[in-house]
């Protein structure tokens, strides 16, 4: 089971990056403001925007002048900025960073990429644990209703993230149970998943394979810490519901959503 | 003659040419068309088989992949290897980056796809054509 949620843990107790730091800050901003991009966040902290890209993607390292010039731009105390240099200087960093970790770190940057752009990369993950699954990109296109184009274009992108894994007569989910997380994601990005979860439901709906529940709630907002934890155990409940049959003949969606429909008078606050 | 900076003294043959696209069907229409080549897409990738070794066999055959709609169109050489590994990591040595680690494709030959040191892409494959 694969599962997306908007998540602000960032687990551990371990001195907070500045890769951490810049990628909670450039979530923060863009959830705050749609038109926000990468290449805005690149402008005002006067570096160039690939290079950021890069920097945030872990192809290119933290020097000590990049973390302060970073840390001076976006306002941080010259002891955050000191612990932060500490940090990327730790030479158990790379030891740190081991196999599993650089994989959630992967997912937690492109599986929404991926996601976002080809759609159906989950569910191909999910189809592989069907009983009568077939590697076999025609088949697989029938049960998505996509094309064999999109299905190997999306097959290449899991390879290339080292989440699928082609041997021989086998196609093989190499991230399990994988949690990706949509802290830094861009409201570009999120919106882009929304209207593809819109497409599948409605195609779902004229198959006639569509159950819906929506509510609409005049709330407390200070109960919405305690509305979001209810969600995650639904969730969780569903999805150890799910657990509990080794049988597997179908793949179905759940999207959970809770957002305001109103605005809030307080500018600047759009939280969902 | 200068002896080649490699540990194979055996030559690795190009026995396979791809074209990777974001229209595969417009490609396929094109190549087909003005060269009289089939395609068959008769197998577990649906992977499109372009005929293009001619009839004698002289020539080489090829194949379309489909790239994402953002992607620019261009052709990769596939070239046989005996071992993959071995090839990977040599070809790591001298400069290439694996864009694609090993796969086993489903009738059976391994493959990887690497970027030359200039950044061109090619393929290493176990496969005979």
């Amino acid at each position: 089971m694969k599962q997306l949620v908007r998540s602000t843990n960032r687990g551990g107790d371990r001195p907070e990056r500045m890769r951490e730091r810049l990628e909670r800050e450039l979530a923060r901003r863009c959830a705050s403001n749609d038109q926000y991009s990468l290449r805005a966040f690149a402008r005002q902290l006067d570096i160039d925007h690939s290079t950021l890209s890069q920097l945030l993607r872990g192809k290119r390292p933290f020097t000590k002048a990049r973390v302060r010039s970073l840390g001076t731009a976006m306002g941080l105390s010259s002891d955050e900025i000191e612990t932060m240099i500490a940090r990327e200087a730790d030479p158990t960093l790379q030891a740190d960073e081991d196999a599993t970790t650089r994989r959630k770190r992967e997912l937690h940057h492109d599986a929404a990429v991926v996601l976002a752009d080809g759609g159906i990369a989950f569910a191909m993950l999910e189809l592989l644990r069907l009983d009568d699954f077939r590697a076999d990109t025609g088949w697989v296109a029938r049960v998505l209703g996509v094309t064999p184009d999109v299905v190997n274009i999306t097959l290449q992108r899991l390879i290339l993230l080292g989440l699928l894994e082609m041997r021989g007569g086998r196609w093989v989910d190499r991230c399990g149970d994988a949690t990706a997380t949509f802290e830094d994601f861009t409201a570009e990005t999120l919106r882009r998943l929304i209207e593809q979860s819109e497409a599948l439901a409605s195609d779902a709906v004229a198959r006639g394979r569509y159950e819906h529940h929506s509510t609409t709630l005049a709330i407390d907002t200070a109960a919405l810490p305690r509305l979001r934890e209810i969600v995650d155990r639904f969730r969780r409940e569903i999805a150890a519901c799910v657990e509990a049959s080794d049988r597997r003949d179908a793949v179905y969606r759940l999207d959970v959503s809770l957002y305001p429909l109103t605005r809030p008078e307080s500018e600047g606050d759009r939280t969902p | 003659m200068t002896t080649p900076d490699t540990a194979n003294t055996k030559p690795s043959p190009v026995i396979h040419w791809q074209l990777v696209t974001p229209d595969p069907e417009a490609a396929q229409s094109f190549y087909t068309g003005l060269f009289g080549w089939t395609c068959d897409d008769d197998n577990a990738l649906r992977y499109r088989r372009l005929a293009s070794e001619g009839e004698k066999g002289q020539g080489i055959g090829g194949g379309i992949w489909p790239a994402p709609p953002e992607a620019n169109a261009f052709v990769q050489l596939h070239i046989h290897v005996d071992d993959l590994p071995t090839a990977v990591e040599r070809a790591k040595e001298l400069g290439a980056n694996v864009i694609l680690p090993p796969q086993e494709l489903p009738e059976g030959q391994s493959m990887a796809v690497l970027h030359d040191p200039q950044g061109v892409p090619f393929a290493l494959t176990t496969g005979e054509g």
